[in-house]
């Protein structure tokens, strides 16, 4: 139990009729960054309030290091959070906004002062310890909110979409801080993002909910490379599915056969079962299809008509026409195919998975 | 000349800020009303203060006599501080009241009960003033309401007088001037975000320490504006002191009647009146200062 940094067994909560969580089970290790990932809606927000305390679940049971939430005792809270908004008290300055959990904690005044100080020095924010809220940009304001839940040293931080209300740039800038702070510190990260981007680049696991459900709880390299569904599939990043049945299985090869009778090769070791005739659905990345001679040397190939060529940086995405099936293709740009020209694509087995 | 383009640049662009003229030809009913009716007579009356009255007859001889009798003869001074104190008064009492109220309705109770509450609390408004006033006599007086009821319940056997004294004038000012305090602290209590409140719980305040941390300093702006309007309001006030508070003890906007109606002193009146506008436009930039000042920061978040 000591070694779960949070953990949530069977935690549901309905406002009225609205299921915003059902019933989602998640550990969360000690000093590591969870990021709940899903489209605006799916209940990011309401689980993040609850391991915050600020909802009781309608049913299920939240522990943080081993204890139930304290609700009622405001002092011995294991977890702070960074609102989206910030919310800073307009009428503070900065530094008695970063200080605001010392003094409520009896924090003698000079403590305060050098605490805050050294916190400003953290975030690289030196020079605004006198300054409002309102006179500080969008990303000092961020710095800020996270300075003022950082310095009470929660063993558990919630940030909810702390970087949503700011430019690309800056976002970028802040996503690597924000890790590097992470990792430094050591504290638990439980970050709510709905950008696939921003949750790939900074988790050591990711949480994708779909309306009050966990999809799947797993590394990003899992998330992208093994979708366990449809919906996970979609939602990080691009893919083309395949629609089909599972044909035959072998010691660690298992045979996918498309809608169209064509069979295609995988490895096993993603799949658990691989329960012969059952329906199932293939996908592959755009990325992991081969064109033209490379194709030829696949295991898994599809004849098929480019029918678009568009140009992104340093790659080009295809669209292959396969008798009215699309599938996208991210080749190198130096790529000498053109519409409407007649092409192979192909994968081999360690490329694709399959969902149930 | 340094810069003498960037001097161009600057005169075009104030010239380019400056309203168009039909703007002033839009707002000219609206501003020759202004000046007809108030600007002028503020100005005729503070000129006036400066004349005295012979015989029943402004003379045109500048003189300070209206201001040196003011502040040498005792009845004034009495009224302008007895005035003072029961605005000041209405102002506590509207405020020790209304906040409780403003607050529970900002943060108690549920929002679809919150309309029916305003308006339950403005609709006494759409009935006349001197009419509330002489509804307010059939409560307070002798044999009123108020009286009867504790007869009833044996706690008196002989009447409390409260109509005629300013004890009525100042239920009369706190229950005609507490809806406004209220609506303008409701106002600014509503516009406080409630992550604010969450935030501060979260940083481990409790209720009490989060309602003066947060709450309170984010209801000042309010709780002032609220504040100068029932002053203004009580100060200047002539139905509640006479229709309630009977004239036995006259209050300053009394006094200016009485110059008007008993002795026919105009001058004397205007000096009276000078001083009551004076007064209100210093509590006026004394306070409204003060908002400013909380409320510079309070735009974000
Ligand atoms: N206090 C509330 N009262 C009623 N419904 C709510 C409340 N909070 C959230 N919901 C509903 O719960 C669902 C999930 O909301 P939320 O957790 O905010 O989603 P997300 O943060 O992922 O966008 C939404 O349908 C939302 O309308
Ligand atoms: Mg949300």
């Amino acid at each position: 139990m000591e070694n779960i940094s949070v953990e949530l067994r069977h935690v549901t909560k309905a406002f009225g009729e609205v299921h915003a969580v059902r019933d989602l089970t998640l550990q969360v290790q000690p000093g590591s960054f969870l990021t709940l990932l899903g489209p605006s809606g799916c209940g990011k927000t309401t689980t993040l309030r609850m391991i915050g305390g600020f909802e009781r679940p309608s049913a299920g049971e939240i522990f943080i290091l081993g204890k139930t939430i304290a609700y009622e005792s405001s002092t011995q809270r294991q977890t702070n959070m960074v609102f989206q908004d910030y919310a800073l008290f307009p009428h503070k300055t900065v530094g008695q906004n970063i200080g605001f959990g010392l003094k409520m904690r009896g924090v003698k005044k000079a403590e305060i002062g050098k605490r805050v100080r050294e916190m400003l020095d953290l975030i690289n924010l030196s020079d605004v310890y006198d300054r409002m809220p309102h006179q500080l940009s969008g990303g000092q304001q961020q710095r800020v909110a996270l300075a003022r839940a950082l310095i009470l040293k929660p063993p558990v931080l919630l940030l909810d979409e702390p970087l949503g209300a700011l430019d690309a740039k800056i976002r970028k800038q802040l996503q690597l801080e924000l890790k590097q702070l992470q990792s430094e510190l050591g504290i638990t990260f439980i970050y709510v993002t709905h950008d696939q981007e921003e949750a790939m680049t900074m988790s050591d696991t990711i949480g994708i909910m779909n309306d009050g459900r966990l999809e799947q709880l797993d590394t990003p390299e899992k998330i992208y490379g093994d979708p366990q569904t449809l919906f996970v599939a979609k939602f990080v990043g691009e893919c083309n599915i395949f629609e089909g049945r599972i044909r035959s299985e072998h010691p660690d090869i298992v045979d996918f056969e498309d809608n169209r009778g064509q069979i295609f090769k995988l490895k096993k070791d993603s799949l658990e079962s691989a329960p012969v005739g059952k329906q199932a659905s293939l996908v592959v990345r755009p990325e992991d299809i081969q064109v033209a001679d490379a194709a030829r040397k696949c295991v898994n190939r599809i004849q098929g008509r480019v029918e678009e060529k568009l140009y992104s940086g340093s790659i080009v995405r295809l669209v292959v026409d396969r008798e009215g099936e699309k599938i996208m293709v991210d080749a190198h740009k130096g790529i000498a195919v053109s519409p409407p020209e007649l092409i192979e694509i192909g994968w081999n087995p360690d490329a694709g998975s399959i969902i149930l | 000349m340094p810069d003498q383009s960037s001097f161009k640049i600057e005169k075009m662009v104030k010239f380019r800020n400056f309203p168009p003229i039909r703007f002033f030809v839009g707002i000219l009913p609206i501003s020759l009303w202004e000046i007809i009716f108030f600007m002028l007579p503020v100005l005729l009356i503070f000129i006036v203060s400066f004349l005295i009255v012979k015989e029943l007859r402004l003379v045109f001889q500048w003189t300070l006599a209206n201001y040196t009798d003011i502040f040498s003869k005792t009845p004034y001074w009495v009224a302008y501080v007895r005035s003072f104190r029961l605005a000041l008064t209405a102002v506590v009492l509207s405020a020790v009241l209304a906040y409780p109220l403003a607050y529970a309705i900002a943060f108690v109770v549920p929002a679809r009960f919150r309309r029916l509450l305003m308006v339950a609390m403005i609709l006494p408004f759409w009935t006349n003033y001197l009419i509330r006033a002489y509804s307010w006599q059939i409560i307070l007086a002798n044999n009123g309401l108020f009286n009867e009821i504790l007869k009833v319940l044996n706690i008196i056997e002989t009447p409390i007088s409260i109509l005629y004294t300013h004890v009525a004038t100042e239920v009369g000012f706190t229950h005609f001037y507490m809806v406004l305090m209220t609506m303008l602290l409701y106002s600014s209590m509503d516009a406080i975000n409630r992550n604010l409140m969450e935030a501060a719980r979260d940083l481990g305040a409790g209720k009490l320490r989060t309602f003066f941390e947060i709450i309170f300093p984010l209801s000042l702006p309010g709780l002032i504006v609220g504040s100068i309007f029932v002053f203004i309001m009580s100060f200047g006030d002539f139905v509640a002191p006479s229709i309630l508070g009977g004239g036995k003890k006259p209050v300053f906007t009394q006094m200016v009647v009485d110059e008007i109606q008993g002795t026919v002193n105009l001058s004397m009146a205007s000096a009276l009146a000078v001083i009551m506008v004076v007064t209100i436009l210093i509590v006026l930039i004394l306070f409204l200062r003060r908002v400013e000042s909380i409320t510079a920061g309070s735009s974000t978040g």
